[in-house]
């Protein structure tokens, strides 16, 4: 049954000698199906050196990976995706160390001159930034800052405040030249005694006047300065412009080298993380991993033909511990993608359970269907989902796989839209094949709640074969998810039917007597548990605690049983007012009148409801899978497979949870 | 239309609330309190006791208690705002700006202790719901650079920026708030000569004390406490007012007692010189006369022309220092202080119930 439960895996222990090392890596990873496991706490050499030696090379690589990615950077390259093809293992990077060491030298001086051109370009721009507001004054910059006897200051000061700062100055001859200019502020030259420099420079501030302040080696009238700097900034970014362009050829001259490197350190450095990984026996390296049980022979024979050295141990998931856990290797059709996807938000399937995805894409569509019967919504909502999955719209490609689950579901809504006699929420186009929501309520509940016990006796059954699969037969058979449960929940159901219904075929002592039983095997179950295992005391705590806990379990369990069974209602109720919402837009279409608007309303109602009830219907239904369905089959909690994979991307891909 | 058109309704409203003024008893019973929960109580069954109604007597602290009494201002400040006439509006927002200008010098201090937005919001005046500043988010910034420029749209910002520069030379927040204090009442100045005449009569005494009393306290401080030249207090004055004049602000800068100047200036105060007592002390009682001046001032526009802008501006005057004593008492009662180390320092007059 692949669909429903994982690809059988076998474990297998390989041991092999250092010089077979590099080898047998380069083939595991090449492989695409071995899933390897960290065994690198294991290790009993006397003198562990090598793997000193590994480090270094690790290290080497690292430094070199970042090397190779800065200037790729530096020189604006694109990180490449390539194969693998023609990759081969540095085993020794001093050997491209000096070439790369060079060429990222010359690049991080032709960056660090570029950078220092810029700079200097922002700092003559900023300068011309400072002088432009004073370039029509007469004034030579060099001969005000150098009086023997006279001390200036050239700056900008808030306009209001100068009347304030004259007075300020009132102590001191001394001369202040102002010239307005926008935002409120002046322009400001004073000229005092040389001999005053500190007292000027102290009232100066105080006045909050900001001084423009010039590198000394600007000098010359004001005019000629703004002039000459902005030479000389068009000068530095012709510059600039020589650099980068000296730079683009670098780049293009070296683009595939650098490229290649970089593949090669970083398919070298992974290689060292998969030996990082291996186990050390006193003469030999071994390492442990998991191969897909049909793969097995393919592996064996390839491995016996590396070197007649290598040994390996193969244990199939049958006779191995049951600590150790198998990856998970569920393929399903890509029409089941999506449905794989929302199992696997809920959990990752078990390796001894069934995976529920073939289920859950029976199940969703169905209770969506139900709840959303509508021949025309459910058309649309299975073109979408169709347009979706054929991946035609970009943005949507992501979304691809939840596609073909949206068409499923419109595909059942048809279905149902049929059964209902509904078209785009018109009830009177068709005739109602089977019921009609809004005409017989009362009905369509009872109906999906006996769809909803259904449902509910399916997830028991599914329990009750993962308890087999596991070989928990105490489980299996007294638990309140085994054969117990199964019979006190049908018994339950049994006497609720004998005593509505006239005609029942099952009298009610025996369905009494069924539930009795059922509910003791259920109270024992534990005992019993303890006494297949050997473990001691048999009632834990004490017969009256074990009792007290046991008849609560009992009692939670039947109240969710209760509960659960129904939850289902909402599939009827859900069914009805989705009818009703139609009937809604009907009427509203109506009140329009009968002309254009009437249609407007129909096609912005239609659209509502499937965008916004379609949305409720579906997390609705998703409630009801995980919460009442899968609650109780599915533990989960598997290890998804993942095997080493370095023939097709770079990627090395490593066991996930 | 000027006169009681324009000025009818806010009159009658401001006339109802000055009724709620605590009286001289209400201060006395105050006084007499020993401890915060008992203040707070006392408060509790006056006007304020719609700013305390949700304050837990017992865990309020004298920071969070003076913030909850602030709430007052911008509440009245609005009931008044309603009423007013429309082209004396911008004045009178202009004027309420006061907050914004004590808010921006606490955020800026705020950040520069390191302290966060829970610490500095209750030492802010309470504004934030009519502010056009982002307070918060300046407190979490950290830095006065970054602070500065979130005040990006705002009224102080083209000044704040221009000294974001002299803070990060000189690491000192002093030209930063000078500047603020300067550029906010210049901003009042220019504003209130653009008021219409009326107005403009009955606000200008008011203003005219209130930035008297600033450039002798600034200048009188500044040689005292930073130790400025003459030159520098000239530039963080204003000198606009006419009774203390620019010769006075040099002599105080030169360290003449401003207790002396401004018994020069306003003859009618006759302030004893109390060389017993230090400088900063002198100052303070100084600062609480040339208080009671305006205070004075304001209660007199009330009977000179009460339909006009002055009464709107005399009634938050008085608000302000109504509050200003009961933060003072807060404060005192937190300490334990007797009466007598702090009654000298509260602008309403106990003994005459004025």
């Amino acid at each position: 049954m692949p669909l429903f439960q994982p690809e059988k895996m076998v474990r297998v222990e390989i041991d092999f000698p250092d010089r077979l090392r590099m080898e047998v890596t380069k083939v595991i990873s090449s492989l695409g199906y071995f899933q390897i496991e960290d065994m690198s706490m294991m290790d009993l050499r006397k003198k562990p050196s090598d793997d000193q030696k590994t480090t270094v090379i690790q290290t080497k690589l690292t430094n070199l990976e970042t090397l190779l990615t800065a200037l790729q950077a530096k020189l604006g390259l694109q990180s490449s995706r390539e194969t693998e093809k023609g990759l081969e293992l540095i085993e020794d990077p001093p050997i491209i160390e000096g070439e790369i060491g060079s060429l990222s030298e010359q690049v991080e001086n032709l960056s660090a001159k570029i950078e220092a051109t810029r700079q200097a370009i922002e700092s003559k721009k900023a300068t011309l930034k400072l002088l432009l507001p004073f370039k029509d004054l007469p004034y030579d910059l060099g001969a005000i800052r150098n009086r023997r006897y006279l001390y200036s200051i050239l700056g900008t000061m808030p306009t209001n405040r100068i009347e304030r700062f004259r007075s300020s100055l009132a102590q001191i001859p001394y001369v202040l030249l102002e010239e307005p200019r926008a935002n409120n502020r002046s322009q400001v030259l004073l000229l005092g005694p040389r001999n005053q420099r500190d007292f000027l420079i102290l009232t100066a501030r105080s006045a909050y006047l900001d001084p423009l302040e010039i590198d000394e080696s600007e000098h010359g009238l004001l005019a000629d300065m703004t002039s000459n700097l902005a030479v000389k900034v068009d000068e530095l970014e012709k510059e600039l412009k020589n650099l980068e362009t000296e730079r683009k050829q670098l780049s293009g001259s070296n683009a595939e080298k650098i490229t290649d490197w970089l593949r090669q350190v970083q398919y070298s450095s992974k290689i060292y993380d998969i030996i990082g990984k291996y186990g050390h026996l006193r003469n030999s390296n071994f390492m442990v991993g998991w191969v897909p049980a049909k793969r097995k022979a393919e592996f064996l024979d390839l491995l016996h033909s590396l070197d007649p050295d290598i040994l390996e141990t193969v244990e199939d998931t049958s006779e191995m511990e049951d600590e150790l856990t198998p990856p998970v290797s569920s393929e399903v059709p890509f029409q089941l993608r999506g449905f794989q996807k929302l199992v696997n938000t809920y959990s990752t399937p078990g390796y001894k359970e069934l995976d529920p995805t073939l289920l859950l894409s029976i199940t969703f569509p169905l209770l969506f269907g139900t709840m959303f019967g509508d021949l025309g919504q459910g058309a649309v909502l299975a073109l979408l989902g169709l347009v979706i999955a054929s991946k035609k719209i970009k943005p949507l490609r992501r979304l691809s796989p939840l596609g073909w689950v949206i068409s499923a579901c419109g595909l059942v809504s048809m279905v149902f839209g049929v059964l209902y006699g509904s078209v785009f929420g018109f009830e009177d186009l068709l005739p109602a094949v089977w019921i009609s929501p809004l005409h017989d309520i009362l009905r369509l509940l009872i109906i999906t709640i006996a769809g909803g016990a259904v449902i509910l006796s399916l997830a028991n059954i599914l329990g009750i074969v993962n308890a087999a699969i596991r070989k928990d037969w105490v489980g299996m058979i007294f638990g309140g998810k085994g054969i117990a449960g199964l019979l006190l929940y049908w018994s339950l159901i049994g006497i609720v039917l004998n005593a509505t219904m006239a005609n029942f075929p099952i009298p009610k002592a025996v369905l009494v007597a069924i539930a009795v039983a059922a509910v003791l095997m259920i109270i024992a179950s534990e005992a019993v548990h303890h006494l297949a295992e050997g473990k001691r005391p048999i009632f834990k705590g004490g017969f009256l605690l074990y009792f007290i806990t046991a008849f609560f379990e009992l009692f939670e369990m039947l109240i969710s049983y209760l509960s659960n069974s129904l939850s289902y209602v909402r599939v009827g109720a859900f069914a009805v007012a989705h009818a009703g919402l139609s009937q809604v837009v009907m009427i509203l279409a109506s009140m329009v009148g009968k002309g254009i608007g009437y249609w407007i309303v129909i096609v912005l109602g239609n659209l509502f409801i499937i965008g916004f009830e379609g949305m409720i219907v579906s997390i609705q239904t998703l409630r009801l899978e995980y919460y009442e369905f899968f609650s109780k089959f599915f533990r989960g909690g598997g290890v998804r497979y993942q095997p080493l994979s370095l023939s097709g991307n770079t990627e090395i891909r490593s066991k996930t949870k | 239309m000027s006169g009681a058109g324009d000025y009818g309704v806010v009159n009658v409203r401001i006339r109802a609330a000055k009724a709620q003024f605590l009286t001289s008893a209400q201060y006395q019973r105050l006084m007499q309190c020993a401890d915060l929960a008992c203040l707070a109580a006392h408060l509790k069954e006056t006007v304020y006791q719609s700013c305390l109604d949700d304050a837990e007597t017992r865990t309020l602290t004298p920071r969070k208690f003076a913030w909850k009494l602030r709430q007052r201002i911008p509440e009245k400040f609005h009931l008044i705002h309603s009423h007013l006439p429309e082209r004396v509006q911008p004045f009178y927002n202009c004027f309420f700006q006061y907050y914004d200008v004590l808010a921006l010098k606490t955020v800026l201090r705020g950040i520069r202790h390191g302290d966060s937005w829970e610490t500095v919001r209750f030492l802010m005046p309470t504004l934030e719901a009519e502010t056009l500043f982002p307070y918060e988010k300046m407190v979490e910034s950290s830095s006065i650079e970054k602070a500065i420029a979130l005040t990006k749209g705002t009224p102080f910002h083209e000044m704040l920026s221009q000294g974001s520069a002299t803070y990060k030379n000189e690491q000192s927040l002093f030209p930063l708030e000078v500047n603020l204090d300067l550029n906010y009442w210049r901003q009042v100045w220019e504003k209130l000569a653009r008021l219409p005449e009326n107005d403009q009569k009955t606000v200008a005494p008011i203003i005219n004390a209130i930035i008297e009393r600033n450039d002798l306290l600034w200048a009188a401080r500044y040689r005292y406490f930073f130790n400025l030249t003459e030159s520098e207090i000239i530039n963080y004055t204003l000198g606009l007012g006419r009774k203390i004049t620019d010769r006075q602000i040099r002599q105080a800068a030169a360290g003449r007692s401003a207790v002396e100047i401004a018994n020069e200036a306003y003859p009618e105060l006759a302030l004893e010189n109390k060389s017993t007592l230090g400088t900063g002390e002198q100052l303070s009682f100084l600062e609480a006369a040339l208080t009671r001046r305006i205070k004075r001032l304001c209660e007199l526009t009330f009977g000179k022309q009460p339909f006009s802008l002055g009464t709107s501006i005399a009634y938050l005057l008085l608000l302000e220092y109504e509050i200003q004593d009961l933060i003072i008492l807060i404060e005192a009662k937190a300490a334990g202080f007797p009466k007598e180390r702090f009654e000298p320092y509260l602008i309403h007059s106990i003994q005459s119930g004025k």
